[in-house]
């Protein structure tokens, strides 16, 4: 994870299911099973935007409007991460959904205003650091909060269990390429 | 302060805390259910840990699979579990016939007190704010206070809801939770916040209505929900607390609310939510005559106790429709076992009701899946396309009285014209 980035703007809107939308009830309640280890990438977004899970590229961020992926599982926010998404950013989404992405590596922000500051395919920088956002399009900018340090290390890591093995001591065993979500 | 700021003071160690700050809390109890339970074997294994930081302190209960069906692979699941349980000593492990809903056996089990923080992996379990509790829901990430006692938070913000008025006629507190749904569910008001509820009409609420009320926040929006602990909630609470610690807290008289918003309870009339949304609640008269193919009593808002009363009220000397199945999930095995001793059980059978074992069932569609076409008129709480069954299905969500009462006639109905006053 660096702390600076830019990516490619897929643009949603307001109330986007994440169990219902993003991806379908179906596939997370199948994907609630243990043995199932399939990618969910290229399910997502597939019904709102058929494009999307064809034409999206490592980086890429989404930008979604208010109550962002909610409801949603788990699958929801790994079937993003498994797309090659660099960071979410939305008008508001539940408290539940940012820890959610930190914990798997994956950047969250909530930024009021997003969804008049850039247009899909627009080019957006995020300084995660500073909680500054910067569309590259117009050269306007958008302060959001700055992510607390405990966050950006555990981002830093990768996501929550690598930051545990690495804080847990040295007794623990090499960590896994990725959290399983 | 407000009740669940001063919680999270307390978890953190902290005199005071602000709306937005992130601390560092050490919870009273984790709540988790199976579903999570292979996940956390790996990751047990990545960070070499072979058992929970504070055993006393996590609760595990089986309530999404309790019957292993053929072929739905969740054998494997129950068996590692309980091969944990019988390692490791684990005691608050509530197994198959031993528990209900996780939102239940907290409360059952005496875990769920005033004061008290608890991670939990899922946000409907702020039922247990009716005991002055604070359900912080997250997910998986219940592991990580389940290996080390310990996690952030960021303060949530408060929105406050007082109650006045009183119900009339064929009203339930699941036509309030509508009506706050309809309100909220499409705005972000709530998003973050914890709901407090407050005012005169909570006295006159059942504990297993205040249950209710709380555990449907999540569907307004609100990530957490909670009210002050009065005297009939406390009795409850040290009938069960066996000598384990509360605390008794109540929001400051200049406490800083995002919102505030009131409801006369005296206005409510039956409600029914029209499919796929939350907020698409109407009038029950709106959609009068809606054949429905399945009914369902059950979920954390509605399978208590007096849910099954209010559904026996109605169906009582009633037969339901022969194209209707009408399937009731009690929360748990004592709700069960009470609706045994007061006859709730038999009205249920004779009505031709086909009741399911204490557990979330039909909720997340994993008993009695609808099929193509299908509608079904529910106490669930959810209503999106494909919750219960096929994508094609449509679920309606109503009181205990409107379910009932639509079962009987086979399409949706107002309970009212069934129920003596």
């Amino acid at each position: 994870m660096i702390q600076a980035f830019s990516g490619r703007v897929w643009k949603f809107g307001d109330n986007v299911s994440g169990d219902n939308g993003i991806l379908d009830f179906e596939t997370v309640r199948d994907h609630s099973r243990p043995f199932d280890e399939v990618s969910l990438a290229e399910l997502c977004f597939k019904t709102i935007n058929p494009d999307f899970p064809k034409q999206v590229k490592s980086g890429d961020i989404v930008v979604g409007g208010i109550n962002f992926a909610k409801p949603g599982h788990d699958q929801v926010v790994v079937a993003i991460r498994d797309c090659g998404v660099a960071a979410i950013i939305c008008e508001s989404c539940e408290a539940r959904f940012v820890r959610k992405g930190i914990n798997i590596g994956l950047p969250i922000l909530v930024s009021p205003g997003i969804s008049e500051f850039v247009e899909q395919d627009h080019e957006l920088e995020v300084d995660l650091t500073n909680g500054l956002l910067k569309n590259l399009n117009t050269g306007k900018t958008l302060q959001t909060e700055p992510y607390p340090q405990r966050l950006l290390d555990i981002l830093r890591q990768g996501g929550i269990i690598t930051y545990l093995v690495h804080t847990l001591g040295e007794t623990a065993k090499p960590a896994e390429t990725k959290a399983e979500a | 302060m407000t009740i669940a700021q001063k919680i999270v003071a307390r978890a953190a160690g902290k005199d005071t805390v602000t709306p937005g700050e992130l601390v560092m809390v050490s919870p009273d109890y984790t709540l988790g259910c199976e579903l999570y339970w292979p996940m956390h074997q790996r990751h047990m294994r990545q960070i070499g840990v072979d058992r929970f930081a504070d055993p006393d302190k996590v609760v595990i209960v089986v309530d999404h699979t309790v019957q292993v069906s053929t072929g739905s692979g969740y054998d494997r699941l129950h068996k590692d579990l309980r091969d944990f349980v019988h390692r490791t000593g684990f005691k608050n492990y509530f197994g198959p016939g031993r528990g209900g809903l996780r939102h239940l056996v907290m409360v059952e089990q005496g875990f769920a007190r005033p004061g008290l923080f608890v991670f939990s992996d899922e946000p409907n379990i702020a039922s247990i704010g009716a005991f002055g509790a604070l359900n912080m829901p997250i997910s998986w990430e219940v592991f990580v206070t389940m290996v080390t006692d310990e996690n952030w938070i960021q303060v949530p913000t408060t929105v406050k809801i007082n109650l006045v008025g009183k119900m009339g006629h064929g009203v339930y507190v699941r036509d309030l939770v509508q009506a706050v749904n309809r309100d909220f569910a499409a705005t972000d008001k709530l998003l973050t916040s914890c709901l407090e509820y407050g005012g005169p009409a909570i006295s006159d609420l059942s504990l297993d209505n205040r249950q209710a009320l709380l555990a449907g926040a999540y569907h307004a929006g609100a990530n957490t929900a909670i009210m002050a602990v009065d005297d009939k909630a406390l009795a409850y609470v040290q009938a069960r607390a066996d000598g384990r610690p509360h605390y008794m807290y109540e929001s400051d008289p200049d406490a800083e609310y995002l919102h505030e918003a009131t409801y006369d309870l005296s206005t409510l009339e039956p409600f029914v939510t029209v499919p796929p949304t939350q907020e698409n609640v109407v009038p029950v008269g709106d959609v009068k005559g809606v054949r429905v193919d399945q009914a369902t009593i059950g979920s954390c808002a509605s399978n208590r106790l007096e849910d099954l009363r209010a559904a026996v009220a109605i169906l009582k000397g009633r037969k339901i429709a022969p194209w209707v199945n009408l399937y009731v999930s009690p929360g748990s095995q004592n709700v069960y076992a009470q609706a045994a001793e007061e006859g709730l059980l038999s009205a249920f059978t004779a009505a031709g009701a086909n009741i399911l074992p204490p557990g979330c069932n039909t909720c997340w569609g994993y008993m009695a899946a609808l099929t193509d076409g299908e509608v079904s008129i529910s106490t669930h709480q959810e209503n999106y396309s494909g919750r219960n069954g096929s994508p094609k299905s449509d679920v309606y969500l109503g009181s205990p009285y409107v379910v009932a009462a639509s079962a009987v006639a086979g399409e949706i109905c107002d309970p009212r014209d069934m129920l003596t006053n």
